[in-house]
């Protein structure tokens, strides 16, 4: 039976020897559902934020943007958990990669472990930031223009706009960490050699990095961020 | 003795009978046509028109008189002269004109004859005398009405009602009649559409009042018409069109402009809006325009009616993204009802939140980062190196 310390350290042995044994989806979805949970307290706060600029519209609309904010958050880490599984291995498959889509799930969710992390660092990072966040108040919905305006204002905040920075960059940091993991858990997933699996891994989470990159420089905030 | 009275009551009844028929008989004996003749006057001279253009067809009317008891024969009648063309002479046929009475002459003539003076001669030839000749006076002159313009305004502006005047005078030696003043030309709107004056006598003028409403820049042409006698003549006077801003219209100038904004990012701008013009400006509205998005409470600010030299303060509400400026816009009518847009530049550079640019990282906030990041890579670098 491998540590759990070994997925850290010793990822290749890790799901060397898990591949000895049966299929075990359940660690690796704790996993993702306490990164869900941290992620959707973060959500909830960003959602408080955002409620607060609806107050003046009417009774009922704040609420429904604490749900919506919580509920994205949660179910965006599931999502991108099962979506990103299902990238990786249609891609895997250019390389003739073999092995079934809940053996690649089971350890892609144990490479979520730093994203349990980032998650946490990036609620601290909330928890000092977002009170010090000047909210506008929006008065109608009348005008589209005015609600865009009141939300680049929001967003542009500049306690917001240091949070986003820092919290972009923690995103980075460890989905690298992850991307670590995942090489080495779809070579065993799908059989691959390791610069395969790192092809397989890199290309799409290349491509995340670069979307968290420009929304960083152009000031529209991207998901999960 | 009865008898005799009576007989000789009857002779002396005949004798004066035949003394006064005697005497009758002298009297007509002595009255000759030479005498007769000279009886026969020009009594009255009508000319229409009175006086002549150049090529003006018109009449003349000689009424003549017999101041005899016998009438005159008259063997005809002429009216002649090298210049005054006489169209027909409809009085070749004989005839005569009874003692104490009055006959009228009317010939018509046309004026082709350069300014001046004419003299053409009225001539009758008695069948039983001598004849009688009647020089009458004939003028031709072509001076034109004069027109002038009497007032108008310094500039015109699209659709700005403007007054302008004719002054139209007549220094002829004759009226004119049915002067009628029409405006020709494009781009503007007349009204009256025409102007009826009828008869203008001798050295006489008359004003004539026109307003005027420009749509775009062109020539006013105002065509005078009138007749002299039944002949129509005309004289015009173009006034060129330039559409420029009135050096009256009012002005609005924007200024004291103090800003303010919001935690929730709305733009405050009061200020003061002074009417720097010389006439009023009427439903003076005050708000900001694109890329600035107006918003509630002040989405736009009507300050009303501004007399000339008076001013009133305002506020207007916006927001504004990306931008250093904002324009402020004023509109305002005239008396007449036409728009006008004056914009003002506003900078708000102080006021509008940094987009990308926020303060930089805290340096603890850095070396945590820097601190993460060098952990987590030897993390990674130890778990390739142990596979």
């Amino acid at each position: 039976m491998p540590k759990i310390t070994d997925v850290i350290l010793s990822p290749d042995t890790f799901f060397a020897e898990k591949m000895q044994s049966a299929e075990e989806i359940r660690f690796p979805l704790i996993i993702v559902l306490i990164t869900g949970i941290i992620g959707a307290i973060t959500g909830y706060m960003m959602g408080e934020l955002t409620a607060r600029m609806f107050a003046g519209v009417g009774a009922g609309m704040g609420e429904i943007v604490l749900v919506s904010s919580f509920a994205g958050a949660f179910f965006g880490v599931l999502l991108m958990w099962i979506a990103g599984t299902g990238i990786l291995y249609l891609l895997s498959m250019v390389f003739k990669g073999t092995g079934g889509f809940k053996r690649a799930l089971e350890f892609i969710g144990w490479g979520f472990i730093p994203q349990v992390f980032s998650a946490i660092i990036g609620l601290l990072v909330a928890l000092y930031y977002f009170p010090m966040v000047q909210v506008p108040v929006l008065r109608s919905f009348q005008d589209p223009a005015v609600m865009q305006s009141a939300i680049n204002h929001l967003m542009n905040d500049p306690s917001m706009l240091q949070y986003r920075q820092i919290s972009s960059i923690i995103s980075i940091i460890f989905i690298l960490w992850s991307a670590s993991i995942w090489i080495f858990g779809m070579k065993h997933a799908r059989k691959l050699s390791t610069k395969n699996a790192a092809i397989v891994v890199l290309v799409p989470v290349l491509i995340y990095i670069i979307s968290i990159v420009y929304t960083i420089f152009s000031g529209i905030p991207a998901p999960g961020v | 003795m009865k008898s005799f009275n009576f007989i000789g009551l009857i002779l002396l009844i005949s004798v004066i009978l035949v003394f006064t028929a005697s005497a009758a008989t002298s009297t007509s004996v002595t009255t000759d046509p030479q005498t007769a003749a000279g009886q026969i006057s020009v009594t009255k001279v009508t000319l229409d028109p009175e006086v002549f253009y150049e090529g003006d067809k018109g009449t003349i009317a000689l009424e003549v008189t017999n101041n005899g008891v016998d009438s005159v024969a008259i063997h005809r009648a002429t009216f002649y002269d090298n210049n005054i063309e006489v169209v027909g002479n409809p009085y070749e046929a004989s005839t005569s004109i009874g003692g104490g009475n009055k006959q009228t002459f009317t010939y018509t003539v046309v004026a082709d004859a350069p300014e001046g003076i004419y003299y053409p001669v009225f001539s009758i030839s008695f069948r039983d005398a001598g004849s009688l000749r009647y020089p009458v006076k004939v003028q031709v002159e072509n001076a034109p009405l004069s027109v002038s313009l009497l007032e108008k305004p310094d500039t015109f502006s699209a659709g700005k009602k403007e007054q302008v005047k004719l002054l139209i005078g007549n220094p002829r030696d004759d009226s004119v009649n049915g002067l009628t003043v029409t405006v020709q030309g494009g781009g503007f709107d007349v009204v009256p559409s025409s102007y009826f004056v009828g008869t203008l006598d001798s050295d006489r003028s008359v004003i004539v009042p026109f307003t005027i409403t420009p749509s775009g820049p062109g020539d006013l042409v105002f065509n005078v018409n009138y007749k002299n006698g039944i002949n129509p003549h005309e004289t015009s006077l173009t006034v060129p069109v330039t559409l420029l801003d009135s050096k009256k219209q009012a002005r609005p100038v924007v200024s004291n402009i103090q800003e303010k904004s919001d935690p929730d990012g709305t733009i405050h701008i009061t200020g003061d809006v002074t009417n720097a013009g010389l006439e009023p400006a009427k439903a003076v509205i005050i708000t900001s325009s694109s890329p600035a998005v107006p918003v509630d409470p002040y989405k736009s600010y009507v300050v009303g009616g501004l007399e000339p030299d008076d001013f009133s303060s305002f506020e207007v509400t916006f927001t504004a993204d990306n931008v250093t400026t904002v324009p402020i816009q004023v509109t305002y009518r005239d008396s007449d009802g036409n728009l006008y847009t004056e914009i003002s530049i506003v900078d708000i550079t102080s006021k509008i939140p940094s987009k990308t640019t926020g303060s930089p990282l805290p340096l603890p906030i850095i070396g945590l980062i820097i601190g993460l990041a060098v952990v987590i890579g030897g993390v990674i670098w130890y778990s390739w190196r142990k596979r």
